[in-house]
């Protein structure tokens, strides 16, 4: 690697006018399991790395029923899934949290670092879409809420500014008769890059789909939010004729590219088949919720 | 010239103090600078597992830390996992179950698999290959790495009665 | 022996052996399961020469010249080839 400088700021101030003093030539940095091997492979290309996992704002799990999950931009996944409330609350995430990499990179990355990486494939991403989560950005003007589906913006890059920082995460308070669920598809069985992902919540009204939101990793230049397949769902019983609909929609609205990780018509095929089968668990996870 | 920055932690349990640019990984600082070689380097992008070491508790692959990191910070490598002069069961295990061939992943395997039995002393073999994903072996095909940590398991779980 | 002469658990020999049948502990394991054991990139001493392997950014590529002139004026070079290798 080149010659990098390092600071690392203890308040959320103190990070916003390094990161505004030197624009983009500065990179936060929380678990570093991306931007290291990036800035050594010269894929990325700064001059100063902020890192944020000395600002409490950060490292922030705060869990009510009422007002939802604050979740710091900087939090590692272990702590996620360590977390017995938020484990409990929130599924779909601890299914991201846990795949993410293997034990040692779930000791430092966190979900705040895998949505900035920003890449079709992140897994926490569309889990994230499908909770419906905003994500707070801070900046030397004030913060601001961005919906995660419209964070990531090709790949690699996102809503962000220089000058700029993910704070946290926001998740809604859980709502009863809901679920989400993540899976995704890899060659082994664990640490690839997915080849494919779907991440979905449903909300359940005696035994039809009130709503449901359906989000696919790499099958397009970002995570793809399909709104017309959880849109759908709404009114349509909870079956498995309904959930078929959804994830031929799904799959429709792919767009994958032929790489060395999948053709076309293999990721297609998957975005039908992990649409449907993330589908079923979200359902049973409604069904055990109340 | 820009300087290098002074970095005090703990290491294996002694107070170890050295000089580093902050480019340079904490796997970096452990092999070349302070001189512990028993780290390896595989693929110095977190893939490989090699460089496992725990940092305060947790096992990290020690490519994607930062040596600056290391300050303050409590850290465990191969070298510490010894007890004195006696190996550690993990070991003991690794060697009677010939779980261990060029030994260049082995170094990454022991400590994470000692993480793993102080955490939880009784894992099931599916508990223990997804514990220890992110360590490759390209020799010993992972049956024998499985089996003794079993193994390890079971003397601990006896000594402890 | 064919796969249809055969008769399991037949004891061929009743002797001890030294070697057969033990679990020996490999000669270099303690040395490797405690960090100890050194391997080439483990050694250090004084006035090594560092090599580094410039690969080329396209596979089955055809090389059609290589810049040596970075290399050579680097303090540290000292003979090295500039030759591919196959």
């Amino acid at each position: 690697m080149k010659w990098i400088d390092y600071e690392a700021p203890k308040s959320l101030g103190d990070a916003l006018t390094l990161l505004a003093q030197h624009g983009d030539r500065a990179r936060p940095m929380a678990g570093g399991t991306d931007i290291l091997v990036q800035l050594r492979a010269g894929a990325r290309d700064h001059d100063l790395l902020v890192d944020v996992k000395g600002i409490p704002e950060l490292n922030e799990i705060s869990y009510s029923p009422s007002n939802g999950l604050t979740l710091g931009a900087a939090v590692e996944c272990y702590k996620i899934y360590g977390n017995s409330e938020v484990s409990k609350a929130y599924p779909g995430l601890i299914d991201s949290a846990s795949l993410i990499g293997g034990t040692q990179i779930q000791g430092r990355a966190s979900i705040g670092g895998n949505l900035c990486n920003s890449t079709p494939s992140g897994d926490s991403i569309p889990g994230l879409i499908a909770l419906g989560v905003t994500a707070r950005i801070a900046g030397s003007s004030g913060t601001r809420d961005v919906p995660v589906e419209e964070f990531c913006t090709a790949p690699g890059r996102n809503v962000i500014q220089p000058g700029e920082l993910l704070v946290s995460l926001h998740f809604p308070a859980p709502v009863p008769n809901s679920g989400a669920r993540y899976i995704r598809f890899i060659p082994r069985n664990e640490m690839d890059i997915a080849v494919a992902g779907a991440g979905v919540s449903v909300v359940l009204d005696n035994g039809n789909i009130k709503s449901a939101r359906i989000a696919l990793a790499s099958v397009a230049p970002t995570p793809l939010f399909v709104k017309e397949a959880g849109d759908a769902l709404a009114g349509l019983p909870a079956n498995d004729e309904s959930v078929r609909v959804a994830s031929q929609i799904a799959s429709d609205a792919a767009k994958p590219i032929t790489d060395m990780r999948g053709t076309i018509e293999f990721r297609k095929h998957l975005c039908e088949v992990l649409t449907r089968r993330a589908l079923h668990t979200a359902i049973e996870r409604a069904k055990e919720s109340s | 010239m820009p300087a290098k920055t002074y970095v005090q932690s703990t290491i294996n349990g002694e107070h170890v103090d050295f000089l580093c640019e902050p480019r340079q990984s904490l796997l970096e600082c452990l092999r070349d600078v302070i001189g512990l070689t028993g780290s390896k380097e595989g693929c110095n992008d977190g893939n490989c597992g090699a460089c496992t070491v725990e940092l305060d508790g947790r096992i990290v692959t020690s490519c994607l830390v930062l040596g600056v990191e290391a300050e303050g910070r409590d850290i465990t490598t191969i070298e510490g996992i010894a007890i004195g002069s006696t190996l550690h069961p993990v070991q003991q295990a690794y060697l009677e179950n010939a779980a261990l061939q060029c030994g260049i992943c082995t170094p990454g395997f022991i400590v994470a698999s000692k993480a793993l039995l102080d955490q939880n002393p009784n894992p099931t073999e599916h508990e223990i290959r997804f514990w220890l994903a992110n360590n490759l072996c390209r020799c010993t095909g992972y049956d024998k790495i499985v089996r003794a940590v079993m193994d390890a398991a079971n003397k601990m779980q006896e000594a402890a009665v | 022996m064919t796969t249809a002469d055969y008769e399991p658990d037949v004891v061929l020999s009743t002797k001890v052996y030294d070697v057969i049948g033990s679990c020996p502990i490999r000669p270099d394991g303690v040395d490797k399961v405690t960090g100890r054991a050194l391997y080439g990139a483990d050694y250090q001493a004084a006035g090594l020469l560092h090599g580094k392997m410039l690969r080329s950014p396209r596979a089955h590529a055809r090389i059609r010249s290589i810049d040596t002139s970075g290399a050579e004026a680097s303090r540290a070079s000292a003979g090295g080839s500039t030759k591919s290798t196959s």
